[in-house]
């Protein structure tokens, strides 16, 4: 919306021009103010009610003024607070100094008023204009139009952002029409930070540490402040994760929620959800997020009861409750050893299932906190039967990714394609982590291999992970299956890296 | 019995409420308006005629807006936007920020329940540009804020596009 404040004969001349420049599809106007010049900003009592009144007529809240304006004596002493780009004729160069602290001033040294018009069609960009000729290296020209921070509609900043760096240029195949960001847009991609965590929190650090709780409260409280130096003096041993994991998690929004369910038991389901969510700990180690590890195995929370878990370390039964009583944070949850791990035990004593509206707010409080959300599911078929069952169905609804676990044992592959028949997975994204048996005939069974080729037209991947008795080792040293084996470790990299391209993949 | 000794200077349950509420809005508005300064890498002074509703009033003459939020923002948010900020500023875009009028906060955990707790709801109308591609922003935004139990700084703050901000997906 241009405004024209420039005196007679001129103003007609130049509204005139500025209305047959404008592109007709921007919806933009030129319009002769009633009062001209100064008066348009001093003017008070009436004069002043009646110019409220025909800018409320003329310019719409959403437009944007641009007010076209000869240089008067005190001109400038109007401008702040203006939420308005004006473009000022001054008389000469002397004059650009009243103006500096007016970025949102376009100053034209000039005598005529209709060389104000001219310049605001070459400026702004809602003028018909020829497609300018591409020439090969040449620079971009950048706009002249600065822009201001307006947080109140009274006081609009008055200050403009610095030149910016050079644009980079586009990559190939970018289009001009891409989205541009902002900062709340890269701000959004921000999680929610852990809580600060304390030695007495740690209680899960036995489910994958590698050493002992003093040596992790010393990890944890010396991260904030030394970041990667201090985690490598203290850890020893530094698990590489290959770091597109870690830049696929960040960029997934909002926080996938995974969740590791099986139709029988012994096939590594929660050996799988934890060295998933380990190696996405692993992997957000050096960044601001955070992933999370649940357990849900309501029947059977032994796999997880075993370990040493202090008294103060909250339950998802406690926050569950928490959650339904409306209060706002519940407990903290135990900080496993590994990097950016929050851990969320199963009160041993769960038997009961939650309703499905309870488990979406709790889901969606730990997307609040986290960045990647990993559940591990009791071993039943998801239904509305049982507890177990249920607790099933209400994580799958709300699932981005199914990882279902399971061995060469044609049993266990069974349940693995009776899962998938399931009202439950429909449209669900289904991945297999898969043991192979060391044992070759078994493996390359034909009823093994054809029910994995049953399988593998039903889901995104498969993924093996080599039979190992040091699965079963870490669980009676009470070790991480990362720390136990090379192989294993390598192999639950690859199942992850599989998961998380997935969940990229899916968008 | 109504002379001076007889004047009440304890302040009562609720002027001291009030007195939180109003603290929690300066620290949120202070938060939102220095954190563009911020990422805007605008180092100037808040002007008190321009932004009135600016009420930290030891740290509006302050020209670094970084400066400004250290002195009621964990070190730890700000470490976490540091990163965030330094690739913004690579893009090279220019933004004319505009958050509309028509905010609003709501403020939970006053009553000690819980830590305190700011949502803002704002619009941004802001104009975003980049060299010749000129974006004019329509989108509501909800900053959470989660603060001290005193309200003397900010520990955590979120910015979610409104109704993403409930983990929606």
């Amino acid at each position: 919306m241009f405004l024209s404040l420039l005196p007679d004969p001129a103003s007609p001349q130049a509204v005139g021009m500025l209305q047959a420049a404008i592109d007709p599809t921007t919806g933009s106007a030129a319009v002769p103010a009633p009062v001209r010049g100064l008066m348009f900003f001093s003017a008070r009592g009436a004069v002043a009610r009646e110019l409220d009144g025909w800018w409320e007529r003329h310019v719409p809240e959403d437009a944007r003024p641009v007010i076209l304006v000869m240089d008067e004596p005190g001109l400038e002493a109007h401008l702040g607070g203006l939420d308005s780009e004006v473009v000022v004729g001054i008389a000469g160069e002397a004059e650009r100094s009243r103006y500096a602290r007016h970025a949102h001033a376009h100053l034209v040294v000039t005598n005529d008023p209709t060389a104000l018009a001219e310049h605001a069609i070459e400026a702004f960009p809602c003028f018909r204009r020829d497609a300018p000729a591409v020439v090969e290296g040449a620079t971009e020209a950048r706009p002249s139009v600065l822009f201001m921070p307006r947080l109140q509609p009274q006081a609009p900043t008055r200050v403009a952002p610095p030149p910016p760096p050079p644009v980079p240029v586009p990559e190939a195949g970018e289009s001009l029409t891409t989205a541009l960001t902002d900062p709340f847009t890269e701000l959004s991609t921000v999680a929610p930070l852990p809580p600060e965590r304390h030695g007495d929190e740690l209680s899960r650090a036995s489910l994958f540490a590698d050493g002992t709780a003093r040596a992790a409260a010393a990890l944890t409280e010396a991260r904030p402040r030394l970041g990667i130096v201090s985690r490598l003096l203290v850890r020893r041993r530094r698990i590489v994760i290959p770091r597109e994991i870690g830049d696929l998690v960040l960029g997934l929004h909002p926080p996938p929620l995974v969740v590791v369910p099986a139709r029988k038991g012994g096939v590594g389901k929660t050996v799988t959800a934890g060295a998933v969510a380990q190696v996405i700990g692993y992997a957000l180690g050096d960044t601001t997020g955070s992933a999370a590890i649940v357990d849900q195995n309501i029947g059977n929370p032994d796999q997880w009861g075993r370990l040493d878990i202090p008294a103060t370390a909250g339950t998802v039964r406690q926050l569950m409750a928490a959650l339904s009583s409306g209060l706002e944070l519940p407990p903290t949850p135990a900080w496993a050893k590994t990097p950016a791990l929050g851990v969320y035990p199963e009160d041993r004593a769960a038997a009961d299932a939650y309703p499905p509206g309870l488990i979406q707010r709790f889901v969606q409080h730990l997307r609040e906190r986290h960045v990647f959300l990993v559940v591990d599911l009791p071993n039943r078929l998801p239904d509305y039967t049982t507890a177990e069952a249920a607790i099933c169905a209400a994580y799958l609804e709300l699932a981005d990714l199914v990882i279902l676990p399971t061995t060469d044992d044609p049993s266990a592959l069974l349940g693995v394609l009776e899962y998938l028949d399931t009202p439950s997975m429909r449209g669900k994204l289904v991945m297999v982590s898969y043991i192979v048996s060391t044992d070759r005939q078994l493996r390359t069974h034909h009823v093994v291999t054809d029910l994995l080729d049953e399988i593998r037209k039903r889901v995104v991947a498969i993924e093996t992970v080599p039979k190992s008795e040091k699965a079963t080792l870490a669980i009676v040293k009470g070790v991480s299956i990362l720390d136990i084996s090379p192989k294993l470790r390598d192999a639950y990299i690859r199942v992850t890296r599989t998961a998380v391209r997935a969940l990229a993949a899916a968008g | 019995m109504f002379g001076r000794k007889s004047r009440r200077f304890e302040i009562s349950p609720d002027e001291h409420r009030e007195q939180q509420i109003e603290h929690v809005h300066s620290l949120t508005y202070a938060l939102l308006l220095d954190l563009v300064a911020w990422f805007l890498d605008i180092r100037e002074p808040v002007n008190e005629a321009l932004f009135p509703e600016y009420r930290l009033a030891q740290l509006k003459d302050i020209p670094d807006p970084r400066e400004r939020l250290s002195a009621y923002c964990s070190p730890r948010l700000l470490a976490t936007w540091e990163p965030v900020r330094s690739r913004w500023l690579t893009r090279g875009i220019r933004v004319k920020p505009d958050f509309g009028t028509t905010a609003t906060l709501q403020i939970e955990g006053l009553d000690g329940e819980g830590p305190p707790r700011a949502v803002a709801r704002f619009t941004d109308r802001s104009v975003v540009e980049q060299g010749a591609q000129r974006q004019y922003n329509s989108r509501d935004w909800v900053l959470t804020t989660w603060l001290r139990p005193d309200l003397s700084r900010i520990e955590d703050a979120t910015f979610r596009p409104a109704g993403l901000e409930e983990g929606a997906r």
